[in-house]
């Protein structure tokens, strides 16, 4: 008599996830099938007109940006938390402007906009 | 005369020296693509005595969970091959209609990846629709989250109408990208669970490829890999 297991194997998804890490962990790919690092450096598209007035690029939330280049960054690293942002009222856009000034830690701007935009 | 003969065979003999013996298919030595910003060109192990290292010589992984995977990821959707991959990077990745989804979680994506990948996990394609990180990254494949939309225009979408075929009531795919989305390889169900939660969003599964050999057929012929800066 042939017997079929049936596929309902009821592993959680942070078990899967588990195993997924601990396999991923030992992971190590054939060298010789690794890039040699002689590709050359050409400028990445871009999408964003974002110039900062001076010094380097602006890549990132860092402290000192203006409210432009504080929307900007938003636009183009955090579209899901920029749409949330731009749908608040001057006030509250006022308030997580306030409070980047304070914490220019991005996943805390960005808990921040979701926590006005429920209000 | 005899001069430019002489020059022309000179030529002729350094292109075949140059020439790979390895080529990925008759008519094609590499492709180029573009990865974080630099020019990457995807090639074949030229040393034909060399042995698949690595983890990727591996046969056997426990099962569940890693289980060989159907052919199809879901109806519609087109299951593809290298070559159909390096098509996709010469044409859709390079003019930017399309994009070519790692769906591994960031640990696998960290050891190497296929050039011109982008890494969202399968992770992302199962969080609710107004979860940010959601958002996100269906904003990278050109699908936006829509404002509330009102009953009557919802009806004349579901009617066929103002191009409603491609929009649902939380996403409008009009300018949704073709999508090729992959993970380990044949034992690996990261990228068909991701292929299954961009369906459930309504992502058009005409615009979905599987590229099922995934990391494990790549290592296999010996092509390329990038690691992730």
């Amino acid at each position: 008599m042939i017997m079929s297991v049936p596929g309902v194997y009821a592993q959680s998804s942070s078990d899967y996830l588990e195993t997924l890490e601990g396999e991923a962990s030992n992971l190590e790919l054939d060298k010789r099938t690794k890039s040699t690092g002689t590709a050359s450096s050409i400028a990445a598209p871009s999408s964003s007109s974002f110039n900062p007035e001076q010094g380097g690029a602006i890549t990132d939330l860092g402290p000192g940006l203006s409210v432009e280049q504080f929307e900007q960054i938003l636009q183009r690293n955090y579209i899901g938390s920029y749409l949330f942002y731009k749908r608040l009222n001057d006030q509250h856009k006022q308030e997580v402007y306030a409070f980047y000034q304070s914490n220019p830690d991005p996943a805390k701007v960005r808990d921040k906009i979701l926590q006005v935009s429920k209000r | 005369m005899v001069r430019q003969l002489l020059t022309f065979t000179l030529v002729l003999l350094v292109s075949q020296a140059q020439a790979l013996e390895v080529k990925l298919t008759s008519d094609r030595e590499f492709v180029e693509v573009i990865h974080q910003g630099k020019l990457v060109k995807i090639q074949r192990i030229q040393d034909q005595d060399h042995i698949l290292e690595g983890g990727f010589a591996k046969t056997s992984r426990k099962c569940p969970p890693f289980c060989i995977q159907s052919m199809s990821a879901g109806e519609g959707v087109a299951t593809i091959g290298q070559i159909e991959m390096f098509d996709f990077m010469e044409n859709e990745l390079l003019d930017e209609t399309g994009v070519i989804v790692d769906a591994r979680t960031p640990a696998w994506w960290q050891r190497g990846t296929i050039p011109g990948s982008t890494n969202i996990p399968f992770t992302i394609f199962t969080k609710d629709s107004e979860d940010l990180e959601l958002i996100e990254a269906m904003e990278q494949l050109g699908a936006k989250r829509r404002d509330e939309v009102g009953g009557f225009t919802r009806t004349i979408e579901q009617m066929g109408l103002m191009g409603g075929s491609l929009k649902n009531d939380e996403w409008d795919f009009t300018n949704a990208k073709k999508l090729v989305l992959w993970c380990n390889g044949m034992w690996c169900g990261q990228s068909p669970r991701a292929i299954k939660g961009l369906l459930e969003i309504g992502y058009p599964a005409d615009r979905i490829m599987y590229y099922r050999g995934g990391m494990q057929a790549w290592q296999s012929l010996g092509l390329t890999v990038v690691v992730p800066e």
